[in-house]
């Protein structure tokens, strides 16, 4: 009901009462009495109402600021900090397999090479066509050979375990690129709220922070983890544990 | 000797099955986190558990945690292989009845000396 309207009403109802008063007509009086108290009160409600919206507007903003200015301030470039950190991870991995993949390939090469030299001698020998000299300097070949293939495997060996270990990035930056993920869904949830500014009251008072036991993935240099004292390698949790008892 | 390896990364699964099988231990298992974990457990037949902690579902903690309070279980080893460095959480796992402890990054070598050190220890306790 709109101003004018209820004004006209009033009006009409104050004037219904003076007509009522003047023909003694009780009943009439008591009704248009009534008619009176009900719109002062829907007047009053519908002021409550918008005092009650802008009352609550003007918290959930307050609100809304506050949680943009976290993100803004701290979160984002947290979120940069642990992207750059992804990036240097893979970038270490990466290298680390194409050393390993670098230095093995001579040795796969030389040993593949020199196998079929003395394959070839080895075929000549079968057949008989091998002098007693060429069959000592075959020896004589076998006899550096044999133990370099021991060697030189267990070498490729330890750069194939390099390899694979260099593969562990996809898991610890999985962990990482989750989180800014999760970061990335706050900040959509953050813009929809901004636009239904005039929505549903948030939860007051809700505590985002996790505890300092709940699993975050790996700690990033830089950034709001190390704010939590962290250990800094397998040594420093060898210490740790051994100072409790381990 | 029987391994259950719990990770949420299958990559990382892979790379510490490989390196069991460089230290000689052929007979694994995986699953992707605690609640996948616990009914192979419960099964039986597993002889050593390696898990990671940061998992959807149920983390490796909880996995720790209710390994400890079943009775079938209880005294099974508990190796954490986690990225989770921090101080307070160490002191956790520690307090939950972890028997060893390892962050990743990891290396080989560390990995076999804590399996070894872990096996010490049983043989010393009994």
């Amino acid at each position: 009901m709109t101003k004018e309207q209820n004004d006209k009403e009033l009006l009409d109802n104050a004037r219904r009462l003076v007509e009522e008063l003047e023909a003694g007509n009780e009943d009439g009086i008591s009704e248009t009495l009534d008619n009176l108290a009900r719109l002062r009160e829907t007047e009053l409600f519908q002021q409550l109402g918008k005092l009650t919206r802008e009352l609550h507007d003007a918290m959930s903003s307050v609100e809304l600021d506050q949680r943009f200015a976290d993100l803004a301030e701290q979160e984002i470039p947290d979120a940069k900090e642990r992207l750059h950190y992804v990036i240097s991870m893979t970038e270490e991995s990466a290298n680390k397999t194409l050393e390993a993949v670098e230095s093995s390939l001579p040795i796969s090469e030389n040993l593949q090479q020199t196998a079929a030299e003395i394959y070839d001698d080895w075929k000549r020998f079968k057949s008989r066509e091998m002098t007693a000299d060429e069959f000592r300097k075959m020896s004589a070949k076998l006899d550096v050979f044999l133990p370099r293939v021991t060697e030189d495997t267990r070498v490729l060996h330890q750069y194939l375990s390099d390899i694979m270990m260099a593969q562990g990035f996809q898991d610890l930056t999985g962990q990482i690129i989750r989180r800014v993920i999760d970061l990335v869904v706050d900040v959509e949830a953050g813009l929809v709220e901004l636009i239904r500014l005039s929505g549903k009251r948030k939860k007051a008072g809700e505590d985002k922070r996790k505890s300092s036991i709940e699993a975050q993935g790996p700690a990033v240099p830089n950034t709001a983890d190390t704010k939590n004292q962290v250990m800094n390698g397998q040594d420093e949790v060898d210490d740790l544990l051994s100072s409790l008892g381990f | 000797m029987k391994i259950l390896i719990v990770d949420d990364f299958s990559t990382m699964r892979r790379i510490i099955k490989n390196l069991l099988r460089d230290l000689g231990f052929t007979n694994t298992v995986e699953a992707d986190d605690g609640k996948t974990a616990l009914p192979v457990l419960q099964a039986g037949g597993i002889d050593f558990l390696i898990t990671d902690w940061n998992m959807p579902g149920m983390t490796g903690i909880d996995l720790l945690k209710t390994v400890r309070a079943d009775e079938k279980l209880s005294t099974l080893p508990v190796l954490m292989v986690t990225a989770e460095s921090k101080r307070d959480q160490i002191v956790e796992a520690a307090q939950a009845g972890v028997n060893g402890y390892i962050v990743k990054p990891f290396t080989a070598t560390t990995l076999k000396e804590k399996i070894d050190k872990i096996f010490e220890r049983i043989e010393a306790t009994g």
